[in-house]
C-alpha cells in the first residue's frame, strides 16, 4: 500500500490543490486574533471621547481592522479542516485503491 | 478517472443529492460583510456602553434626573446594535460554512468518483479465467458496461 503522504500528493494533484501548511494555518489565526484585538482597543480608545472630537471617518481603522483579522482568523481555521478532511479523503481513496488491487497468493 | 472529470462528478454529486452548486465568491462577500457589520455593531455597543455607565453614574451618585431618559433612549440603539452583531456573526458563520460545503463536496465527489472507477475495474473480466466457447472469460458478460 502506498504511503499516506504520497496518498496526499496525489489527491492534490488530482483536485489542483495546492498544499497547505499547518504552521502557516497557525500563524494565520494568530495574526488574525491580534489585528482584531488591536482594532478593539483603538475603538475603545475612540468610543470613550467626547462625540465632536472624532470624526467619523476615524472609526473605519479600527473596523477594517476587526472585519479583517476575523476574516484571517476564520481562514487559518478552515485550513486547518480542510488539511485534516484532505488527509482523511486520501487515506481512503488510498485504502479503495489497495482493495480493488489484485493480492498476490502463494 | 477523478484527475480528468472533477468537475463532472461533482455536478453529478450535486444531482445526486439534490444539493444546489455553491459560489465561493458569494461565501467569500458573506463573511466579509458579516465580519464588517459584527465590528460595526461592536463599535456602536461600545459607544453606547460608554454613554450608559456614564449616566448610570450621573443617575447614581450625582443624583441627576435627566440620567433616566437618556438611558431610556439607549434601549433602541442597544437592541439594535445586539441585533446586527448577532445578524453579523450569523452571516459570517454562514459564509464560512459555505467554504467547507464546497471543499467537503469536491472530495466526496473525489471519493465517489475513484469507488466508481475501481468498481468498474472490478467488473472487468478477469483475464486469466478459463475461456467460454464465445472466447470471453467465463463468467462474463459480452456487453462491458
Amino acid at each position: 500500500m502506498p504511503e499516506p503522504a504520497d496518498e496526499l500528493a496525489r489527491l492534490y494533484r488530482d483536485l489542483g490543490l495546492k498544499p497547505l501548511r499547518p504552521l502557516w494555518a497557525k500563524l494565520e489565526i494568530l495574526l488574525g486574533l491580534a489585528a482584531a484585538a488591536v482594532g478593539l482597543f483603538a475603538g475603545m480608545g475612540l468610543s470613550h471621547r467626547p462625540t465632536g472630537e472624532v470624526p467619523p471617518w476615524a472609526w473605519a481603522g479600527p473596523v477594517a481592522l476587526c472585519a479583517l483579522g476575523g476574516y484571517l482568523a476564520l481562514a487559518g481555521h478552515r485550513s486547518h479542516l480542510y488539511q485534516s478532511s484532505n488527509r482523511l479523503t486520501a487515506y481512503l481513496a488510498g485504502r479503495t485503491r489497495a482493495a480493488s488491487e489484485p493480492r498476490d497468493h502463494p | 478517472m477523478a484527475t480528468t472529470q472533477s468537475n463532472e462528478s461533482l455536478e453529478r454529486l450535486h444531482r445526486d443529492l439534490g444539493f444546489q452548486r455553491l459560489s465561493h465568491w458569494w461565501g467569500r462577500a458573506e463573511m466579509f460583510l458579516g465580519l464588517l457589520t459584527m465590528a460595526v455593531s461592536m463599535f456602536v455597543m461600545l459607544y453606547l456602553a460608554v454613554d450608559v455607565l456614564a449616566n448610570v453614574i450621573q443617575k447614581t451618585f450625582w443624583k441627576d434626573p435627566a440620567a433616566p431618559a437618556v438611558l431610556t433612549g439607549l434601549i433602541g440603539p442597544g437592541i439594535g446594535a445586539a441585533f446586527l452583531f448577532a445578524f453579523g456573526g450569523y452571516l459570517a458563520l454562514v459564509g464560512h460554512r459555505r467554504h467547507l460545503y464546497e471543499s467537503n463536496d469536491r472530495l466526496a465527489a473525489y471519493l465517489a468518483d475513484l469507488i466508481r472507477s475501481q468498481g468498474r475495474t472490478a467488473a472487468l473480466p478477469d483475464a486469466t479465467a478459463p475461456a467460454t466457447g464465445n472466447g470471453l472469460p467465463a463468467g462474463s458478460s459480452p456487453v462491458r458496461v
